[in-house]
């Protein structure tokens, strides 16, 4: 399924996936895996791109 | 079987040797210089344990297809060495053709282009040595397909490797 929350708090940081991706020290393609849904991160790579985004957990990944 | 114990144990010989100096060199870079040393992020460590298993298992497969041709025919006009180098070449490529087309294969402060233009360095190399040995002498003893054409396989699987790699990026900017 997408992420479209980690798309959508990405653009409101005008921040491209290139950017991101350094910030929490992976490939871009693994965040464009994420944000397409073909990739579950881990725990801590879900940690490290709430802090990127500045979002927590729920906010990001919570579906409801 | 083409040349003589001499000639074999010191093909043998000096391969382990250059294979030594490799690793150690690297071993004493990287662990210099930790920007030297690769790093991989989770979904590609997850990339490359598949490409492994899938390697692993293509290894497995055409060794036991070679030991059944060989127990079922009387005669195979290929040395057996050729056949344990191609096994492995047909490992090595299953594992980097998955890795590449999965975002698997380049660490993330790996720099493209240099290992790009290295491959095909190489590759370019062992094609023109398998070519003019081919011309020079032919790749058959008595009838025998000898280890002399590994140099044009090692070429053809290089490039094989970099239109992949061509491929993939071609994917990419598609999808960008």
């Amino acid at each position: 399924m997408k992420n479209l929350k980690i798309k959508a708090a990405r653009a409101g940081l005008d921040m491209s996936q290139a950017e991101l991706a350094e910030k929490c020290g992976v490939s871009r393609q693994t965040i464009s895996a994420i944000e397409k849904g073909d990739y579950n991160p881990t725990v801590n790579l879900c940690i490290a791109i709430c802090k990127a985004l500045n979002k927590t957990l729920d906010d990001l990944f919570w579906e409801g | 079987m083409g040349g003589s114990l001499e000639h074999a144990l010191g093909f043998m010989v000096g391969v382990i040797f250059v294979s030594a100096f490799v690793v150690i060199l690297m071993l004493v870079l990287t662990s210099r210089d930790k920007k030297i040393k690769r790093t991989y992020d989770e979904r590609q460590e997850a990339i490359r344990g598949k490409g492994f298993k899938y390697a692993f298992y293509t290894v497995i497969t055409l060794n036991m297809l070679y030991a059944i041709a060989d127990i079922a025919c009387e005669r195979i006009p290929v040395e057996s060495s050729v056949v344990a180098f191609i096994v492995t070449l047909c490992g090595v490529g299953v594992y980097a053709w998955y890795c590449i087309l999965n975002d698997g294969y380049f660490a993330i402060n790996e720099k493209k282009k240099e290992t790009i233009i290295a491959l095909t360095a190489i590759g370019v190399f062992n094609l023109a040595i398998g070519i003019s040995s081919a011309v020079r002498e032919g790749f058959f003893e008595d009838g025998v397909l000898t280890y002399d054409c590994m140099n044009l396989v090692c070429g053809i699987f290089l490039l094989a490797t970099i239109l992949v790699l061509l491929i993939k990026d071609f994917m990419d900017k598609r999808e960008d």
